[in-house]
């Protein structure tokens, strides 16, 4: 059997207590790592990058969404789950602009976090209807740097954003658009894919401005 | 040589001249009447008369063609080139110098209408003059209307030909001038009238202009096919009437005058002259002469009460010169009156109304050039102005905007301050209270505790949903309390399912009632996972038309409670305050294949 290696870095110990239990009851699942702080899980990732990584966002020595980027780098098909408290909207975009592919709220029931890192793996994404509109309203913004000037948003992924931000599920989009439920989710990811990727570009433009990067 | 030039010229010559013309000059003569085709003899019955002679005044009864005779003195015969010179022979004549035939000047008849207003002059051939006295004769028609000879000048060319040429320039030539300048000036005038309707006086000096342009064809143009005469009469009185009057409401229009009434009676009075001439034919003309043009007289009075009130009223000099012109122009009309009448002590002294007219034409014209041009400077004093006041007012008007988005700023935050603080009250606040006395009385175990939080949690998230900016109604709101609350339904194995049906692209809700809707909702769903045993809990989510309603329905087909029962609890009371406090209507009925919420909201006509 494949088994599934997750890190975990949350600096709340009864979380972290919470999703390490979690991650071990699955048989399919290897914990590779447990840390509170982002420079042990930087040293972490810097020796071997897991499947997946779950993080929190507010570390008490800097930004999860640091590390996010940097297991991204070394190894793009890693998947990053970002924890959030009230699943509000910029944290989360922030995070997938890191790339991050999926996110879940804190006081989700206990299964959850397995059924995510799964839906994760299986090539899924998760998505709300706010963070819908917010893809579309950043991806379709009229550009203004011409490094952004074309939309990365092909017509069907535009439309799935529009129908999840009108507040309907990925079986229903699924139905309005004769696709699987699975499909669906596929389309977000490759959405959060195209974000990170499309705002790494962005930072390599005004990197090379700064005269950064030659 | 221009023409100007040489009237200067040639009045210097006139001063210089004016003792040889004292020679030159004769006015005795004597006068016969005969039928005869030649000259009276010397024994016919001559007698003496002072030139300039009006033979029909001097003796009414006597008819047949009237002949002169003046005599005069050659010296030295053949030395030098010499002329005969009459200022004025308005109806024509035949002149012989010693019974030979010297000029014939035409006279009116069947066929053609004459009156001569040049001077005439004849060059006498120096073999018809012989050493001693000489005769001219001049025979003049009896059928002429006024029987009038002027002065006669003999004498040499050098000495008469000057008197002649000042005198063709006087009456001829400057009326020509006078005609070409007021026709010219008259269509540039009344072009510019024609755009400008309102600027009257420009119509009215324009309509001068053309009259007077008219008019004094009437010196130029001296002989006119008799068919043709009438008319030219009728335009000739027109123009002259129409001038007198355009002239006269100019004046009153200057001076401040504005009477309706008697432009109509001065337009009335000016129409009827050539009407009555134009109708009654060539036989009411001495009357139209004589009385119509007496008439116009008149106004010239008015023109001169006028000025006098402008003078008076405004003191500027320019109503001095429109004094002095109106004074000068009922001088010269009276003058020309008597003149035309045959009434007048000079009868061969120029034609002066039109020297009037002129200077009044130019005052006027400089009257309305000094407007235009003053006009023009308001203009751009008002538009400099006017800039001016606009950046003022854009000032003033961008400082009250900056004023009023301060104030709508603060009144923003303080009505979402104000919103939160009830929220607060209403929501987790009291939630927490009553928790904390559950708690405190050890009515709660740990799951109870749990439960607790987990709702003060979710009733954060319904606050934050509404309170986020940029949110896209409560469409969105609704799909993120659904999105957040399925993983729960999922743990707890109830299918949710949402129905939408007749939505917009977007529905606008006040926030503070759309936090009442989705507490609703979310209080409905909670109840379905704590309580109802459910396997499938439907949210239908509806626009109803007439009137406009947002219905939400929570449907479950779980084992249902008794809405009766107080005790029951389950929230119910709190969602039905919270309906009553938007005026929505809230059903909830429930038996034992499950329990329906039903939410009713009223939304703005607008919507």
């Amino acid at each position: 059997m494949v088994t599934i290696s997750v890190l975990i870095v949350e600096d709340e110990p009864e979380f972290l207590r919470i999703y390490c239990e979690a991650i071990t009851r699955e048989p399919d699942f290897r914990l590779s790592g447990a840390v509170s702080t982002l420079s042990a899980a930087m040293a972490l990732v810097e020796q071997a990058v897991p499947d997946v990584l779950v993080v929190d966002l507010g570390l008490p020595d800097g930004n999860g969404a640091d590390l996010i980027r940097r297991a991204v780098k070394r190894r793009p098909d890693c998947d990053a789950l970002v924890l959030t408290v009230f699943g509000d909207d910029q944290h989360v975009i922030d995070a997938i602009e890191a790339g991050a592919t999926g996110y879940l709220l804190k006081d989700s029931p206990v299964g959850e976090l397995a059924r995510c890192i799964r839906e994760l793996r299986a090539g899924g994404a998760p998505i709300s209807p706010s963070i819908a509109r917010r893809l579309l309203a950043r991806m379709r913004a009229p550009a203004e740097k011409p490094a952004a000037q074309v939309s990365p948003l092909t017509e069907r992924e535009a439309e799935i954003l529009r129908l999840v931000a009108k507040g309907l599920s990925f079986t229903e989009v699924g139905g309005a658009l004769e696709i699987s439920a699975h499909t669906v989710v596929a389309h977000v990811k490759k959405i959060y894919r195209k974000l990170s990727v499309h705002s790494r570009g962005e930072a390599v433009f005004e990197a090379t401005q700064l005269g950064l990067l030659k | 040589m221009p023409p100007v030039a040489r009237a200067l010229l040639v009045s210097l010559a006139v001063a210089t001249a004016a003792a040889a013309a004292e020679q030159t000059l004769h006015r005795d003569a004597d006068f016969a009447v005969s039928q005869e085709a030649a000259a009276p003899p010397q024994e016919a019955p001559w007698r003496h008369v002072i030139l300039p002679n009006q033979w029909k005044a001097d003796r009414p009864g006597e008819s047949g063609p009237g002949w002169y005779r003046v005599t005069f003195q050659v010296s030295q015969p053949g030395r030098e080139p010499w002329m005969v010179y009459l200022p004025r022979l308005r109806e024509g004549g035949v002149l012989y110098v010693n019974g030979h035939l010297l000029a014939r000047v035409p006279e009116p008849d069947a066929k053609t209408w004459v009156r001569w207003m040049r001077p005439h002059a004849f060059p006498i051939p120096p073999d018809e003059l012989r050493p001693g006295e000489n005769t001219l004769h001049v025979r003049i028609n009896p059928a002429n209307r006024d029987r009038i000879i002027s002065s006669i000048h003999i004498g040499p060319d050098e000495t008469v030909r000057p008197l002649y040429e000042s005198r063709f320039f006087l009456t001829y030539t400057l009326a020509q001038i006078i005609s070409a300048v007021t026709l010219s000036v008259a269509l540039f005038v009344i072009a510019l009238w024609l755009r400008r309707r309102m600027e009257l006086d420009y119509g009215l000096f324009g309509l001068a202009c053309l009259f007077w342009g008219v008019h004094t064809l009437n010196y130029v143009i001296e002989a006119v096919p008799d068919p043709w005469w009438i008319y030219w009469r009728v335009l000739r009185y027109a123009a002259t009437g129409g001038f007198a009057v355009a002239i006269t409401l100019f004046y009153l229009r200057f001076a401040g005058i504005r009477p309706r009434g008697m432009t109509r009676a001065f337009a009335a009075y000016w129409l009827s002259g050539p009407l009555a001439l134009a109708i009654g034919g060539s036989a009411w003309h001495p009357l139209v002469d004589r009385y119509y043009q007496a008439g116009l007289l008149l106004m010239g009075l008015v023109m001169i009460g006028a000025a006098i009130y402008a003078v008076w009223r405004q003191r500027s000099l320019i109503s001095l010169a429109f004094l002095a012109c109106a004074l000068f122009g009922l001088a010269g009309s009276v003058h020309d009156y008597l003149l035309s009448q045959g009434l007048v002590v000079n009868p061969e002294g120029p034609y002066l109304l039109y020297f009037a007219a002129a200077a009044l034409l130019g005052v006027a014209g400089v009257q309305l050039v000094d407007r235009f041009a003053r006009s023009l400077g308001a203009v751009e004093q008002m538009n400099v102005t006017l800039a001016q006041q606009v950046a003022e007012k854009e000032r003033e008007l961008s400082a009250n905007y900056e004023k009023l988005r301060g104030l709508e700023h603060e009144r923003t935050v303080a009505g979402e301050r104000q919103r939160i603080m009830q929220d607060m009250h209403d929501g987790l606040g009291s939630q927490l209270l009553t928790s904390l006395a559950a708690v405190e009385r050890g009515a709660l175990d740990s799951k109870g505790m749990a439960q607790v939080l987990r709702d003060a949690m979710d009733d954060m998230r319904l606050s934050i949903d509404t309170l986020s900016p940029g949110r896209e109604g409560l469409l969105e709101a609704l799909g993120n309390l659904r999105y957040r609350l399925e993983p729960r339904f999922r743990a707890a194995g109830i299918e949710l399912k949402f129905s939408y049906r007749d939505l917009p692209e977007r529905l606008d809700v006040h926030a503070e009632d759309a936090l009442q809707i989705l507490r609703v909702l979310q209080e409905s769903l909670t109840n379905v996972l704590k309580h109802a045993r459910a396997g499938e809990v439907v949210v239908e989510i509806s626009l109803q038309r007439d009137p406009a309603r947002f219905v939400l329905a929570v449907a479950d087909d779980g084992g249902g409670f008794d809405p009766a029962i107080p005790a029951s609890g389950r929230g119910l009371s709190g969602m039905r305050r919270r309906a009553q406090q938007m005026g929505a209507a809230l059903q909830v009925a429930s038996d034992a294949r499950g329990t329906r919420v039903i939410l009713s909201y009223p939304l703005p006509a607008t919507a």
